[in-house]
């Protein structure tokens, strides 16, 4: 059989998900729009990355661009915001913080979505349960959101699937038979199937699998010579098996770093473009040094649009580092170098970013014996521009190559402007 | 009982000692203080002087904590209307009124979800500028 190599004591897992998110954290702070078609824009302002069910009901599609819609926005009166990541970031902390306090085993699987194990819990009523979980989410929030509840991660996203079209908001399937999760699956198109990718649903619509179900019982041997060991392991949780264990916050660190933008206005001057490079530099070592990781890699890219009627170019250079290090001044220095490989004059560039490889844990990586007296001198130093930075707001206290008073900043005509977690952006509140 | 001898931190030397030993203690942190739950409290900015009476000025920053539930003399931040209001509450046979002062006179509506009048949190703190 094919489980046996897994633990068969039987898990519980809940998908707790935040419906429309980014729209129910700028709803929260401003309760008029509450029944409003209302939508979220990418960076830029290019195009829709959230919607409100009124949105979705009059017929706007997700990723589709914002210049594309502009005449539906004009005509249902759709309120269209700019992501504000400050504000959801802050929300999103407050809703895993709350969670995490609640449930031990937790995985944050994105900024809206966390995995909780519920295994070793007495639940005498698992509806009522999660009901009460989701109470509290709003109750201290103001967010809702949608839970799941299945005997491994690939169910739980199919019952939080089903949860978001019921009214409680919830949905629990371990207590179902067989017959009854089949007839479940039946109606779960495999595109929506929890780790099954365009590609892979494109493969298995031509095998004549159609839907979970069909997955379900599809033949092992056919899935483990066509796909992976993350499609066999998705057909076995369909069968009722855990098999991908839950990335808890002490596991789970990240391998990579990438900071990218758009450009506002088309840049072309090489100055301009090291300026971005080198905040965006910046703001990925801020990142990978909270985490306590080095960076043995880099990678810097360049692209002009390719909407452009001018040349298109689009260019990447990487640059391995002697010594892994979180060091901003020796990794601006390495980014510096590879934009200057790779920049070319002429060109009208509309993108701009840096790659951070090979990230390993500061911890593990011991005593380098290269290491100079100079380092600890640096780390100091890098130390205390972050605390600067997190009194002061980003990039208060920076490297003079990145340049002041940017014009190449991202676009955002249609922010919110509110920051729950920055004292000048507060939401505000009239009295009456 | 056992008595135990204070330790001394400040070599002894000729002259003052340094004032800065007496606090060995941590410091008062007035997140800690005011703010009982992180997650549910949010800081909100007030617009307009409706509020006077009750020690609440324009641009005064309310502490205001989701979690907690209305008390009698509660002040709270209410989903009023359509808009994020603060408001003075009152509490009448196990029912909650908000005090709406339109053109002189003051009205008390009763604080319902369905009325549109829904609680959105209860304010712990004031913080004013002088």
């Amino acid at each position: 059989m094919l489980f046996t190599n897994y633990n068969t004591k039987k898990k519980i897992i809940a998908l707790v998900d935040c419906n429309s998110f980014y729209v129910s954290c700028e709803r929260l702070f401003n309760p008029k729009i509450s029944q409003s078609p209302v939508v979220v824009l990418s960076n830029n302002d290019g195009c829709v990355i959230a919607r409100s069910t009124e949105a979705k009901k009059i017929g706007i599609k997700m990723g589709e661009p914002y210049f594309k819609i502009k005449n539906i926005v004009t005509v249902n009166n759709v309120q269209v915001f700019s992501s504000n990541y400050a504000l959801y970031g802050d929300i999103s902390r407050r809703i895993m913080t709350i969670l995490k306090n609640l449930f031990p085993i937790i995985e944050y699987y994105s900024i809206d979505e966390a995995f909780l194990d519920l295994s070793n819990m007495s639940i005498k009523n698992m509806n009522n349960f999660i009901i009460d979980i989701k109470k509290t989410i709003y109750q201290n929030t103001g967010i809702p959101v949608s839970i799941g509840v299945g005997s491994n991660k690939t169910l739980s996203k199919i019952a939080n699937h089903l949860a978001k079209k019921n009214v409680e908001g919830v949905i629990d399937l371990t207590k179902l038979t067989q017959e009854e999760i089949n007839s479940i699956l039946k109606n779960i198109d495999i595109e929506d199937v929890w780790g099954v990718g365009r590609q892979l649903s494109n493969l298995y619509k031509k095998n004549k699998i159609n839907n979970a179900y069909e997955l379900k019982y599809s033949s092992s041997s056919w899935i483990k010579k066509n796909t992976n060991v993350f499609g066999l392991k998705t057909v076995m949780e369909l069968n009722g098996a855990s098999c991908i264990t839950l990335e808890t916050s002490e596991k789970k660190k990240r391998k990579s770093c990438c900071v990218s933008k758009s450009f506002g206005s088309k840049v072309e001057s090489f100055e301009e473009l090291k300026e971005a490079v080198v905040t965006h530099c910046l703001n990925a070592a801020e990142k990978i040094r909270e985490d306590e990781q080095l960076v043995k890699s880099v990678i810097v890219f360049i692209r002009t649009s390719p909407f452009d009627k001018h040349l298109f170019l689009s260019r990447s250079e990487k640059i391995d580092l002697a010594i892994s290090t979180d060091d901003s001044m020796i990794l601006s220095r390495a980014c510096v170098d590879a934009l200057k490989k790779i920049f070319a004059k002429g060109y009208r560039y509309q993108k701009a970013g840096v790659v951070f490889l090979g990230l390993v844990n500061n911890s593990e990586y011991g005593q380098n014996l290269f290491v100079d007296k100079n380092s600890q001198k640096s780390n100091s130093l890098m130390k205390a521009i972050d605390s600067m930075n997190v009194k002061f707001g980003r990039n208060s206290l920076t490297l003079a190559d990145s340049g002041v008073g940017h014009c190449w900043k991202m676009r955002r005509d249609h922010s919110s402007k509110i920051d729950t977690s920055h004292f000048d952006f507060l939401p505000t509140v009239k009295s009456g | 009982m056992k008595e135990t001898l204070p330790i001394i931190l400040q070599k002894v030397s000729a002259g003052f000692p340094s004032p800065a030993t007496d606090y060995i203690e941590e410091q008062i942190d007035l997140n800690k203080e005011l703010i009982k739950k992180p997650s549910s409290t949010f800081l909100i900015r007030v617009q307009g002087n409706s509020m006077i009476d009750h020690k609440i000025t324009e641009g005064d920053v309310l502490i205001v904590d989701r979690s907690l539930t209305l008390k009698t003399n509660s002040v709270a931040v209410l989903n009023f209307e359509g808009e994020l209001v603060v408001k003075k509450i009152v509490k009448k046979k196990e029912k909650y009124f908000l005090l709406s002062k339109k053109n002189n006179s003051t009205k008390e509506i009763e604080i319902n979800t369905n009325l549109n009048t829904e609680l959105w949190g209860v304010v712990t703190y004031v913080i004013h500028k002088l």
